[in-house]
């Protein structure tokens, strides 16, 4: 072969290099996929591929030429990806060494990097699957409906009157003891707001300070102003900037949001700076509403006090109360469980939950303590910054507490007589052989939060750290990008310039 | 004559290499990941140094 034909040759298949390099950089077609395996596939270019390790080390077991073992709850992978994508479909392989103890396996994208929210969607539902098998099952899609009673024959007959007619589904009228859901995001628009208010209870000016992001339910009359008025300190003991994102909801709607800058920067150097935000958002609705109210910040911020606001303010999930003078706390709550945190060691303590004791012991570690008498409970903490989480609500008072959300079917569920009808969005695994399981979820990436290229991904099996119940072994994480192809793009690029 | 081609030949090879490089390297600082993702750069060093060598 002479020189020049071989240098020929080797040009060409350098502009394929350069061609294939600027391919996968774009992925024209808008689909691209990626597979990480346990153990790993010998690779014979040696890159290190887009699907990072699962962290974090002390809750994964990773070994050559093993599968990934998790051992604790949540863990987490990042993906690179070269572009933005809209969805991403994430299957995951695996077999299930778990007890009873940990029926949920949950697999989610980040959305909200300063209140590390995660959109999840299940991988197993073991509740689903095996606990109500006397029940009368429809599944349209992944629409799963359970009835204890065979009174809907087509799911469509039963959203149509969950929608139409939401009073006559249950016996009683009471839609909230009588429907159980999961993972119903997607079906919320046939879902009722179910507040079964007949008084607004009245807003009383709460001055326990709260630190970084809460969310709070609220409720406010036809054609009544939504004003607040709230005082914030930034404790300035990061050198971030600590901007204040205030928004209000009303159903899956944002109706309103401001951003209060932090003009002063973020000097780290601990000088408290206090500020007040009065806020006036004039509601055109026409009826008695229900609203949500987010305060997303980071832990620099705490919010001193709440001034004034429509009505009485539940705090949704979570709490965390600091700097209190007048001890001890208390808080109400409906919920069966709460799971208490604290990273201060002054504030190790014994807490009340239901008129039981609990010992919190140590900081830095999260303890869960259940409750199962039914109705209000009262949660007493002697000492404050203590960071409370629930599945539902907390209140300031037990004459302002009222839970909106519907039973959901979670690990902490307990089986009602009352309970009717169960509504999820779910698939079962498939079984495929070897005791492996491989399940499926498809997750919006729209507004997932990316940094560095790379989207954070969880996979959380509820109360797997708390109860030491077995693990669970992965074999692959397959993760299918999908979104805007470059024809796409080129298209609304040129639609643009015509309008 | 013999020896002459097969030097070319491996002079040749020794530029493709460094054309390979730079366009990793390049794409790689462009677009971070791009390239480190799928290929270790070490390996495209270690070809190109092993034509450098038979090129001396």
């Amino acid at each position: 072969m002479s020189s020049k034909r071989l240098r020929l040759i080797l040009l060409i298949f350098w502009l394929i290099l350069a061609g294939l390099i600027v391919w996968l950089k774009v992925v024209p077609l808008g689909h691209v996929t990626y597979i990480k395996s346990y153990p790993a596939k010998f690779n014979i270019l040696g890159g290190k591929g887009f699907i990072d390790n699962l962290t974090p080390v002390d809750r994964v077991s990773i070994y050559p030429g093993q599968q990934a073992v998790i051992t604790g709850d949540p863990v987490y992978f990042s993906v690179f990806t070269p572009r933005t994508f809209s969805e991403a479909k994430v299957t995951v392989t695996y077999q299930d060494n778990l007890s009873i103890a940990t029926p949920i396996i949950e697999a989610g994208v980040l959305v909200d990097n300063v209140i590390w929210r995660y959109q999840l969607a299940p991988l197993e539902n073991k509740l689903l699957d095996t606990g109500f098998k006397d029940w009368y099952k429809i599944q349209s899609g992944s629409t799963l409906l359970l009835q204890k009673n065979n009174n809907f024959t087509k799911l469509a007959d039963f959203l149509d009157n969950l929608k139409a007619k939401p009073a006559t589904i249950c016996k009683d009228g009471n839609l909230k003891t009588c429907l159980v859901l999961y993972n119903t995001e997607s079906l919320n628009s046939y879902l009722p707001v179910t507040n079964n208010l007949e008084k607004i209870p009245d807003f009383k000016a709460i001055n326990i300070p709260l630190q970084g992001a809460h969310q709070f339910y609220f409720l406010a009359k036809a054609d009544q102003a939504l004003k607040f008025d709230f005082d914030f300190a930034d404790l300035n003991l990061d050198k971030k900037s600590d901007p204040v994102v205030i928004s209000v909801y009303k159903g899956n709607d944002k109706i309103y949001s401001t951003t209060i800058l932090d003009n002063f920067g973020g000097d780290g150097l601990g000088q408290v700076r206090n500020f007040s935000v009065p806020l006036v958002y004039p509601t055109l609705s026409s009826s008695t509403d229900l609203y949500k109210l987010e305060i997303k910040a980071g832990e620099d911020i705490v919010i001193k006090k709440i001034n004034k606001a429509p009505s009485a303010l539940n705090v949704i999930s979570k709490l965390h109360p600091v700097t209190v003078t007048d001890l001890p706390l208390s808080f109400w709550t409906d919920s069966s469980f709460i799971k208490v945190t604290t990273n201060n060691p002054a504030s190790v303590q014994t807490l009340s939950f239901g008129s039981k004791s609990f010992l919190l012991t140590a900081a830095y570690q999260q303890f869960e303590f259940s409750n199962n008498t039914k109705g209000l409970k009262e949660v007493i903490l002697n000492h404050d910054d203590v960071i409370l989480e629930t599945d539902g609500i907390f209140s300031f008072s037990p004459t302002s507490f009222f839970n909106p959300e519907f039973k959901k079917l979670d690990q902490h569920f307990v089986l009602s007589d009352d309970a009717q009808y169960i509504l999820a969005n779910y698939e079962t695994p498939k079984n495929l052989t070897g005791n492996l399981k491989q399940a499926l979820v498809t997750l919006n990436t729209q507004a997932a939060y990316r940094e560095n290229g790379k989207y954070s991904f969880m996979i959380s099996v509820p109360g797997l750290s708390l109860v030491k119940s077995g693990n669970m072994t992965i074999s692959e994480i397959k993760v299918e990008f999908s979104g805007r192809t470059l024809w796409d793009k080129i298209k609304d690029k040129m639609l643009s310039y015509v309008n | 004559m013999l020896i002459k081609l097969k030097k070319d030949l491996i002079k040749e090879i020794f530029y493709f290499f460094s054309a390979v490089l730079v366009l990793f390297v390049l794409s790689e600082i462009i677009w971070p990941n791009s390239i480190l993702a799928y290929v270790n750069l070490n390996y495209v060093f270690v070809w190109w140094v092993i034509s450098w060598f038979l090129l001396l």
